[in-house]
């Protein structure tokens, strides 16, 4: 964990200090004292305070837990990146592609990442869980759901 | 502020006359039980995922719904909890010590039925105290001004020392960073851009349903992915729906006294059911007749456990509807669900919608009745589910999470913010960081600055305005106090859900 610890509290450190200068861009408040940056700039205070005390722990091996570490030859890694990754592509194609064939295709895609390879059991999935969302969504909630490509079937 | 009668019988009518709010409440409860039984989908998850179904619905059937999936999943911890040794929630975690041996001996319905019913009698329990202790707190905080909010938020967060988890230090960074959050968008008084980078979406701030199902639901998703395990076989029979009456009389006075204590740790902010059930526990061991008998399958414990968990929803509805400060981490989901209504939980509440806060409380008692009718039928099919297959659960999860922020304002960039609040609470839970400060502090803190702020501006900015009334200085004092105590609460508690985990054998769901 010590690794770690000096990892989140580098990220507290710049995080905080990054608020800071933002903070010293915006107006002052002459008359009420505070103005728009009094509160971020606390609170960057106190997460560099408490993100140097981290440090410090780790320093002088106070740091608490054994997570696993990250590393990128692991398999469920891989799997956490890649899901991320097509999640990411969902995003992207969930306008111009339309909701129903980007949702089975993230659906399909994220069952064979996870290692499922009967392609009827895919398509099955895949197809009821577009289906059933988009009745919830679209005709039960009265929720308009981009089309994209099949707009002009539909 | 007084009870209303007549108002509440009024309220029952309105909820259990509609068909709307009573398919709600059932909809609600079997999500709930479902979500609260699969390990790895919490209560609060199953909250976050199901609020995108809400829009658009009025709010006595949204809110009956959202209260449903709460009380049927802190009931649904325990199917696991006793079938695989696995609590699906981790209020169900005391439940482990004597439920699962029950199962092992060939008593899983026995031990199952004593779970419902228990959840069952707590959960009435905790919502009846509810019902009749919060018009009171509410009216006392209808004296409030803007330092009375300002010293109220400033209490609901020295609550984050108590949800901090392993690390109090990462524990309090994370409810910075929260804070810090809370920040973005237009300053309340000024109305000045902070930190949007040119996003207008960024205007009102982070927006929050998509940041808590990016924190609750794809973060656990990730985590889901990465660890993939094999889903259990049930093999235990069940044949038995509701419990002896003999296990009823053995049991009463345990349910009773469990369902006073989860109601008591649940309206004190921070303290959620896994505290409520240990504590719970502890008590009913201390006072057995037999103590020695504990940990080898004994029905009362079953019975303690279940319904201090239960009742301890009850009492975290207590601060949230008569405070505006939500009690954990499920409750400050609400708090979001309220907001999408346009209600806003608090002491105005009472006064300017005060039929919804009754709707809430008949809601609330009409979702335990519920769920005691769902978890009797559905127990079976419940069980079963446990089974299902992570590789078909895992897409629709992922699916249901990405449609549903987008759903809220049809806006792909708050599908963005979700994976991009999925990224990152993946991340720091993996290395101990725990997410629910964030999502407290992200409700608490625009209402600690803005009325910080308007202090500062009716006072010419006077900070000695701050400690000028009694209340606002009494709720600072007792935050400071609160803090102290968790602080020295922290290692004990630690130590105490280590033991049970290591007696238990397993993790939390």
């Amino acid at each position: 964990m010590k690794t770690a610890d000096y990892i989140g509290g580098g990220a507290g450190l710049a995080f905080g200090s990054y608020v800071l200068y933002e903070g010293s861009r915006m107006p002052s408040d002459h008359i009420m004292k505070i103005g728009p940056s009094f509160f971020p700039e606390m609170l960057a205070i106190g997460l560099i305070f408490f993100s140097s005390l981290l440090i410090l722990y780790a320093f002088f091996g106070q740091a608490k837990g054994h997570p696993s570490p990250l590393r990128l030859q692991d398999k469920g890694i891989q799997r956490a990146l890649l899901s991320l990754v097509a999640i990411v592509v969902y995003a992207l194609l969930f306008i111009p592609l339309g909701y129903p064939l980007s949702t089975f295709l993230l659906v399909s895609s994220i069952m064979f990442l996870l290692g499922v390879r009967r392609i009827p059991l895919i398509v099955t999935v895949a197809t009821l869980t577009t289906l059933t969302v988009w009745l919830v969504f679209a005709r039960l909630l009265m929720l308009s759901m981009p089309m994209g490509i099949l707009e002009p079937l539909l | 502020m007084t009870f209303d009668f007549g108002l509440f019988f009024q309220s029952f009518g309105n909820v259990m006359l509609d068909w709307h709010v009573l398919l709600m409440i059932f909809i609600g409860v079997t999500g709930g039980i479902t979500i609260g039984a699969l390990p790895g989908l919490t209560a609060t998850m199953g909250v976050a995922l199901l609020v995108p179904f809400t829009f658009g619905r009025p709010p006595v059937e949204s809110l009956g719904m959202l209260l449903g999936i709460y009380c049927g999943g802190m009931y649904g911890g325990s199917i696991s909890a006793i079938l695989i040794r696995t609590p699906g929630t981790p209020a169900a975690a005391a439940t482990v010590l004597e439920g699962y041996p029950m199962g092992q001996r060939g008593e899983a319905g026995r031990a199952l039925a004593m779970a419902l019913f228990a959840s069952f009698c707590g959960g009435m329990i905790g919502a009846l105290i509810m019902t009749f202790l919060s018009p009171y707190v509410a009216g006392i905080a209808l004296e409030f001004s803007y330092v009375e909010y300002f010293a109220l938020a400033l209490f609901g967060l020295s609550v984050i020392i108590s949800i901090s988890g392993t690390s109090i230090l990462k524990g309090i960074m994370a409810g910075l960073f929260g804070l810090i959050l809370s920040t973005i968008g237009m300053d309340p008084i000024s109305g000045y851009p902070r930190f949007i980078f040119g996003q207008m979406d960024l205007m009102e701030g982070p927006a929050f349903i998509p940041t808590l199902i990016g924190l609750f639901a794809v973060a656990e998703l990730f985590s889901n992915v990465e660890k993939m395990g094999v889903a259990e076989k049930i093999k235990a029979r069940i044949g038995q729906y509701f419990p002896s009456w003999a296990d009823i009389k053995v049991s009463s006075p345990n349910i009773i006294k469990s369902s006073l204590i989860g109601t008591t740790v649940g309206a004190i902010p921070g303290a959620g059911g896994d505290i409520a059930a240990f504590v719970s526990y502890a008590e009913a061991r201390r006072s057995s007749k037999h103590p020695e008998k504990f940990g080898t399958g004994l029905v009362e414990g079953v019975a303690a456990t279940e319904s201090a968990n239960n009742a301890c929803s009850g009492g975290a509805m207590i601060p949230l509807l008569s405070l505006g400060v939500p009690g954990d981490s499920v409750t400050a989901v609400l708090l979001g669900a309220f907001i999408v209504q346009g209600l806003q939980p608090g002491p105005l509440l009472y006064k300017e919608h005060m039929d919804v806060v009754y709707n809430v409380f008949a809601a609330m008692i009409v979702a335990n009745v519920a769920m005691l009718l769902v978890g009797a039928l559905g127990v079976r099919f419940f069980a079963r589910i446990i089974g299902v297959r992570k590789e078909i659960l895992i897409p629709v999860i992922f699916v249901l999470s990405l449609v549903g922020s987008y759903a809220m304002r049809q806006n792909i960039f708050d599908v963005y913010l979700t994976i991009a609040f999925g990224v990152v609470g993946y991340v720091m839970q993996r290395y101990d960081y725990p997410l629910s400060p964030i999502l407290l502090a992200l409700i608490l803190g625009p209402m600690a600055e803005a009325n910080l702020r308007r202090s500062m501006v009716v006072s010419g900015g006077d900070w000695h305005i701050l400690f000028s009334r009694p209340i606002a200085v009494g709720l600072m004092v007792l935050g400071v106090a609160f803090m102290v105590a968790s602080v020295f609460n922290h290692k004990r508690i630690q130590r105490r859900l280590a033991e049970a985990a290591a007696g238990s054998g397993s993790p939390t769901g």
